[in-house]
């Protein structure tokens, strides 16, 4: 399992380098930071003075370069807007996206899965197309256009819960609820799926044929197998959650590594840009190490191949 | 990018805190103010976007400001001025200020803000025309011109004077996470994203303000900020949506403030690139063919101003004839293109940001179909904005945007929207080069405004923008807020005290 793991890491490696290499070149041929960055009054002397303290005059291979060399002394750059460390402007807002996403997650999780399983042993009732509905429903529906509307509801009429902002539980309520809605969907597609796919093998036959109580069946037989893919998916949602809190934190003002980007992204402020591209590269990497790992938790067989 | 109605920013905090004590029905500790965006920095030479400019305002102080309904020219880190020559003007500075790390301020602080400001990329331009700077005394500075500066005082009003060994100390990056002014306000709290937090400085010069506690909150989404307002979370907000103004108009418990044409929209013609907009009067034909007031009235509410010249009414320069030039006239703008050679029109293509000013798409397909009416067939580029402000730069584009707001002086609003040759490589005029020039150095007020009348008239006639309309600044507050809202001049969100 060690060396499982030690050989997963070592993968991850090439690929945090093409990741480095696609965002360094594509956020430097997508703008001139100059634009935004300065006033518009500024002329091309002043354009050009901006370029030479930061740089940027140099040609793109130096760059790269002397990135590459920053990189390997744990330097992130400074941030153009600031010159503050490109690492400091990430990890003070990391906690915000991570509590967020983390929300999100585990109530997609909570509710998503359990619906995917009665949906499954209930299937073709009137509770599994409600179910199925809801999540097609719900996966339709666009985040921002959920978040406001929840946000009208339950914070401006009925004025149970805060618009906007980061605090307490209750600030979380709703950007929480609101991500969630956009992975729920899936893993409970996924989940009844997946539940039912399980249900045609041979060792479920054979332990409903011993006996066994349907919910053993279902919880000690089924269940473990179906959360393979599911285990897959939410790997994969958790890059969904963390896109999906782009939006979520704009509408309310959450304050995390999305709205961040998103303004990084507007004024060029590649430092910054590259910074967060990296540090979700790498949590997207390590979660879906965590999912590979809980594969072989799953179904130990998977230990041996 | 500088936001312009984040400026107003200043204006609203500082109009606010002129009403001061007298004005509170009761004690206010604190104010919440919901901004559209977050600073990106409180060093006032690292970041110059109107957010961060209108917040520094709080916390710093320049030389002078322009104060008062008519933004009269007010001393505040200096006492007085004098010009010794043409060239030389010695500044008094008030003695007793101190900064908010307790150390006092003097001309050496002085002349460190302005070196900082020649080498910020950002603030250079403000202070291009100063060649040097010549500590006197403790309390006397001389700031040296390269000829006659006009514009100089209103520069000044944003060279906002930092602590020399403060800032030298800590560095600019230290600095901007906890900077140290002389200001009405001192930073007591910055959550990135989240809000930041002014406490009122006990030992400002001027003395305490009021309210005691500023907690200001970007919020970048229209609707959120919206709701904030009515659940009471925040007391202020920038930039209403225009379609909720109704709706606070209905209530009592609310009240819109509303500043008229502070930020014009300008379009930008390429008269350098082989087509038809190289020609005089195919730009003018294309300034003919728009009708205005339907823009002004019907797609903007109302909330905007007709413009028909680069600046409006109440700037110095405004030439009330030559901005009668273009009306609403597709007959003439076809005879025009039609003499020009062009009697079926022509395809233009034209740029476009989502999201860029005040209902840009439904304004720029209303211009297309007008000007469709006399032949001219647009085709509409929606492109992001930095890809925008790009391409103008290195003269690919057609027909562009820029969007600059009122300034105290009439030569900063023609530095922002690129007139002169050599800052752009899309239009060159000699004529308008020497006018600016004269304007420059034009010190009698009279006399300038005469260059630049001149210089609108020559701008309306040689057209190189089209002119459609300058948007308003529409802010709403809660009724129980005691505060009055002043006209916005410029970017100087910092200096808005109306007192």
């Amino acid at each position: 399992m060690i060396i499982y793991i030690l050989r997963r890491l070592l993968q991850v490696v090439p690929t945090l380098a093409g990741v480095m290499v696609v965002v360094f070149l594509l956020i430097r041929v997508s703008g001139d930071p100059t634009q935004l960055l300065l006033p518009p009054n500024a002329t091309p002397a002043d354009r050009a003075l901006f370029r030479k303290q930061h740089g940027l005059d140099q040609p793109l291979a130096v760059q790269f370069v002397r990135y590459v060399d920053s990189l390997a002394h744990g330097d992130l750059g400074r941030s153009l807007v600031d010159q503050r460390p490109a690492a400091d402007v990430v990890f003070e807002r990391l906690p915000a996206t991570v509590e967020l996403a983390v929300s999100g997650m585990a109530i997609a999780v909570v509710v998503g899965i359990p619906a995917g399983i009665a949906s499954a042993v209930w299937r073709g009732s009137a509770l599994d197309r409600l179910a199925m509905a809801s999540a097609l429903v719900g996966q339709s529906m666009a985040t921002f256009w959920v978040g406001i509307l929840l946000m009208l509801v339950f914070a401006v009429q009925l004025r149970w819960l805060p618009v906007s902002g980061r605090g307490g539980v209750r600030h979380l309520m709703l950007p929480a609820v609101t991500l969630s809605l956009y992975i729920m969907p899936v893993l409970a597609r996924m989940t009844r799926s997946s539940m039912l796919e399980v249900w045609e093998q041979d060792f479920i036959r054979t332990a409903r044929a011993k006996g066994l109580r349907e919910r053993a069946v279902i919880v000690r037989h089924s269940l473990r197998a179906a959360l393979i893919p599911v285990a897959t998916v939410l790997g994969l949602q958790f890059g969904g959650a963390l896109a999906g809190a782009i939006v979520t934190e704009s509408v309310f003002s959450w304050g995390g590594v999305g709205t961040l980007v998103l303004d990084a992204i507007y004024k060029r402020d590649y430092p910054v840009v590259q910074a967060v591209v990296l540090v979700i590269a790498v949590m997207f990497m390590l979660v879906n190490l965590l999912v590979d790992v809980g594969y072989v938790v799953l179904d130990p067989r998977i230990r041996q191949t | 990018m500088l936001s312009w109605s984040a400026a107003l920013a200043g204006v609203l905090v500082l109009a606010l805190m002129s009403v001061g004590t007298a004005g509170w029905a009761a004690p206010q500790p604190e104010l919440k103010i919901a901004l559209t965006t977050d600073a990106g920095s409180m060093d006032p030479y690292q970041d110059n976007s109107v957010v961060g400019l209108a917040i520094q305002g709080l916390i710093f102080e320049p030389l002078m400001d322009y104060r008062g309904p008519n933004f009269t020219a007010t001393p505040l880190v200096a006492t007085g001025w004098q010009a010794l020559n043409t060239t030389t003007w010695r500044f008094f500075i008030r003695q007793g200020i101190k900064f908010q790390d307790g150390t006092p301020l003097t001309a050496d602080d002085v002349q460190f803000s302005i070196e900082l400001a020649k080498n910020s990329p950002s603030a250079r331009g403000k202070v291009a025309n100063i060649t040097g700077v010549t500590v006197v005394s403790p309390y006397v500075v001389d700031i040296h011109t390269a000829g006659p500066a006009a514009s100089l005082l209103s520069n000044l009003a944003y060279i906002f004077i930092v602590p020399k060994a403060n800032y030298q100390k800590r560095g600019a990056a230290a600095f901007g996470l906890e900077p140290v002014g002389s200001g009405p306000y001192r930073l007591e709290q910055w959550q990135k994203g989240q809000q930041i937090v002014l406490a009122a400085f006990d030992g400002y010069w001027g003395g305490a303000q009021s309210p005691a506690r500023l907690t200001i909150r970007p919020i970048s989404e229209d609707s959120t900020r919206f709701a904030e307002l009515l659940t009471g979370s925040v007391d202020v907000i920038q930039d209403v949506p225009v379609e909720d103004v109704a709706q606070l108009q209905q209530r009592r418990d609310f009240a819109i403030v509303q500043s008229k044409g502070v930020r014009q929209i300008y379009f930008p013609m390429n008269t350098k690139t082989d087509t038809p907009l190289r020609l005089r009067a195919v730009r003018q034909a294309i300034n003919f063919a728009i009708d205005r007031d339907t823009i002004v009235k019907d797609i903007l509410n109302g909330f905007a101003q007709v413009r028909t010249g680069p600046w409006g009414p109440g700037q110095l320069g405004y030439n009330a004839d030559a901005a009668r030039f273009y009306g609403y006239n597709p007959d003439k703008a076809k005879a025009l293109l039609k003499q020009s050679g062009y009697p079926n029109g022509f395809s233009v293509t034209w740029d476009l940001c989502h999201g860029c000013w005040l209902k840009d798409t439904e304004v720029l397909q209303t211009i297309a179909n007008e000007l469709k009416a006399v032949g001219i067939r647009v085709n509409i580029n929606l492109i992001e904005t930095n890809q925008l402000f790009t391409n103008q730069d290195a003269g690919h584009f057609q027909i562009g945007m820029e969007r600059w707001s009122r300034q105290y002086d009439t030569d900063t609003i023609l530095a922002g929207i690129s007139v002169q040759s050599g800052t752009q490589p899309y239009y060159a005029n000699p004529d308008v080069d020497a006018l600016l020039a004269k304007g420059r150095q034009t010190l009698d007020p009279a006399a300038r405004g005469k260059v630049y009348q001149q210089l609108f008239q020559v701008l309306v006639e040689d057209a190189p923008f089209v002119y459609t309309h300058a948007q308003d600044a529409i802010w709403a507050k809660r009724t129980s807020v005691p505060w009055v809202f002043t006209p916005f001049v410029g970017n100087a969100g910092m200096t808005l005290l109306n007192k």
